[in-house]
């Protein structure tokens, strides 16, 4: 069997797939997939609230008061880990490079690979 | 047919519609056609058939008695046949023609009929009581004169009455002056009660029997426009003139019922309630009203034709026109309002028309002054009155004031706040939501910045299409990093827990320390 024959039976699988699909079928999953994803939202966001002290459960759940206070935390953070640093630097003490926050590390490549 | 089955005729019910209006015409034609027949099958009434011509004969008298009405019917019908011969009315009634000129014309040729036909109610009146006479046996003479006014006056019931026609030929002699004994007044009514259906009949059918065989070779094209209004009338004054003959005590004047027709159309009541106990005290008022007009009823019947010219054009005469007043007055005062009765100077005065316009008017004025007091103010379409909750606030407070002042603009205002419409509705949301969605983009930029270096981001090469696994772009239209949401939340948390490790290791260099 050579390559050419192989891709036309893997196209004709992929195409047989879909076409066995009902249109019930197709839509039970379009409505899995987005519950699945509003839920790994929630499962995010439930993760946020943990994390930032300033939110709680029974607070407002709003996206926007998550999003605000999660960044204000940050930002808080930022500045806390800014203070140590000029903290250990008072005192003589010598910290590792990597303890000194400068930033996100990430450059935003990986997004649409 | 008897006398007393065409007395009891239930085509005479003036409850027909104009719907069967040809049936009606149709029977009351078989009427006519029998007429004769029937008086002198009734033994109990007529005798012989000398009767008849005695009858027509008697018309002499009649002729001299109302000579000048009959020339002026005469030049009527002259008038009327030249209209109706020469050319129908549709005819002269060209597309040309005014509205006005042609409802002149139409109404006219509705007084000439009209006219026609009381002058055959009074011929026949005139004939009955000569035929009374005659049966009592006192003959009255004839004149020559009143011979050729009768062949003149009767050329308009001969072309349509062949019967009577026949028996004008036998020519006799029969008239009196002798006062009608109470023996023979009831067989009057029924005589002349036959006679007049038969003539009246013989003019409605004239005007609207459309399958009746024309004696005459005059043309009745134009009769085609009469409207239904005089059929009923007619119809009407046959119930009536049957009803008068009904009752024993009713008037002697068969003609009489045209009055009480007019009297009684107000309040559908029939005049025999003259007799009667009435305990209702508008039907009370009216009866007084209808003694009260009786004189006057008397005297214009008396004096000719004008009343009656009235009626059948319906121009309301003076005496007319007090009814109406006077009716329109207890209306008046007893529908209104009892605060304008007790406001009346006396009890007993009925106000003037003009008063109880005034009257009416006012308290309509009262009522909508009320009206425009409770009225609720419509919703503003601008939005400038809801603006700000302390601009409405500030409001409220003036217009309670105003309302403590007793000033009825401002007391709608303070009842209640302008509403805001539909339209003003959606476009607040609409600017709510679009407001909320700014913050929380705003607030997810933040968060990208926080947890991507955009700077580097922007730094980044372009992406080679066939290296490219994943659809999703990179840059979003805001030029920020194309994250799903999910991953945003992801990269925010970890950055979170990022950023406080170190700071915890931090702490513990400090602490260690």
């Amino acid at each position: 069997m050579s390559s050419d024959e192989a891709k036309a039976l893997a196209g004709r699988r992929k195409s047989t797939k879909s076409s066995v699909l009902t249109e019930d079928q197709k839509k039970a999953h379009h409505i899995a997939s987005e519950q699945k994803r509003r839920e790994n939202i929630r499962s995010e966001f439930d993760k946020i609230v943990s994390l930032t002290p300033t939110l709680t459960e029974s607070e407002n759940r709003s996206e926007l008061n998550i999003l605000t206070k999660s960044a204000d935390y940050i930002d808080q953070l930022k500045d806390e880990n800014s203070n140590l640093v000029e903290l250990c630097r008072m005192k003589g003490i010598k910290i590792p490079e990597e303890l000194i926050y400068n930033g996100p590390t990430s450059d935003g490549a990986d997004i649409a690979k | 047919m008897t006398a007393k089955e065409l007395y009891f005729n239930p085509n005479t019910n003036s409850s027909s519609t104009s719907h069967n209006n040809n049936n009606y015409n149709n029977n009351t034609n078989n009427n006519i056609n029998n007429s004769g027949i029937n008086i002198r099958g009734n033994s109990s009434y007529s005798d012989s058939d000398n009767h008849n011509a005695e009858v027509f004969q008697s018309d002499n008298n009649f002729d001299i008695v109302n000579n000048n009405q009959s020339n002026n019917q005469l030049d009527a019908n002259a008038l009327l046949d030249s209209l109706v011969t020469n050319n129908s009315i549709i005819d002269l009634i060209s597309p040309d023609m005014d509205f006005e000129q042609a409802y002149l014309m139409y109404s006219n040729l509705q007084q000439k009929n009209a006219l026609n036909s009381f002058e055959q109610l009074q011929m026949v009146q005139m004939l009955n009581q000569q035929y009374t006479t005659t049966l009592d046996g006192t003959p009255a003479p004839q004149s020559n004169a009143a011979a050729v006014e009768q062949s003149q006056q009767f050329n308009f019931s001969q072309a349509y009455h062949p019967t009577a026609t026949g028996t004008m030929t036998q020519a006799g002699s029969g008239s009196g002056s002798t006062p009608l004994g109470s023996a023979t007044d009831a067989f009057n009514y029924h005589r002349s009660q036959i006679v007049n259906n038969g003539l009246m009949n013989n003019a409605m059918n004239k005007k609207y029997a459309f399958n009746t065989p024309r004696a005459s070779g005059k043309s009745d094209d134009g009769d085609d426009e009469f409207d239904q209004f005089f059929s009923n009338t007619e119809s009407d004054a046959l119930e009536k003139f049957l009803d008068n003959l009904a009752n024993p005590n009713g008037s002697t004047n068969p003609l009489q019922f045209y009055y009480n027709n007019i009297q009684q159309q107000h309040n559908n009541e029939n005049h025999n309630n003259q007799q009667q106990a009435s305990n209702l005290h508008q039907q009370q008022q009216h009866h007084q009203h209808l003694q009260q007009h009786a004189p006057s009823q008397q005297n214009a019947f008396g004096q000719g034709n004008d009343y009656m010219f009235d009626l059948y054009t319906m121009k309301p005469n003076y005496k007319q026109n007090n009814d109406h007043e006077h009716l329109k007055k207890e209306l008046t005062e007893a529908f209104s309002h009892p605060s304008l009765k007790l406001n009346s100077a006396s009890p007993n005065q009925l106000p003037t028309p003009s008063d109880s316009r005034q009257s009416s008017s006012s308290f309509i004025d009262e009522f909508q002054q009320k009206d425009r007091e409770n009225m609720i103010t419509p919703p503003t379409q601008d939005g400038s009155d809801r603006k700000h909750g302390l601009s409405e606030d500030d409001e409220d407070d003036e217009s309670e004031s105003d309302y403590a002042s007793g000033q009825p603009k401002k007391r709608r205002r303070s009842s209640h706040k302008p509403l805001l419409s539909l339209e003003q509705k959606r476009l607040n949301h609409s600017h709510s939501e679009q407001k909320r969605r700014q913050l929380c983009k705003l607030a997810y930029q933040r968060c990208l910045r926080q947890i991507i270096d955009i700077e580097a981001f922007n730094k980044l090469p372009a992406i080679n299409e066939e290296q490219r696994k994943s659809k999703r772009a990179r840059v979003n239209k805001d030029g920020l990093p194309n994250l799903s949401k999910h991953n945003a939340l992801i990269r925010i948390s970890n950055e979170i827990i990022l950023i406080k490790t170190l700071n915890e290791k931090l702490k513990k260099f400090v602490e260690g320390k």
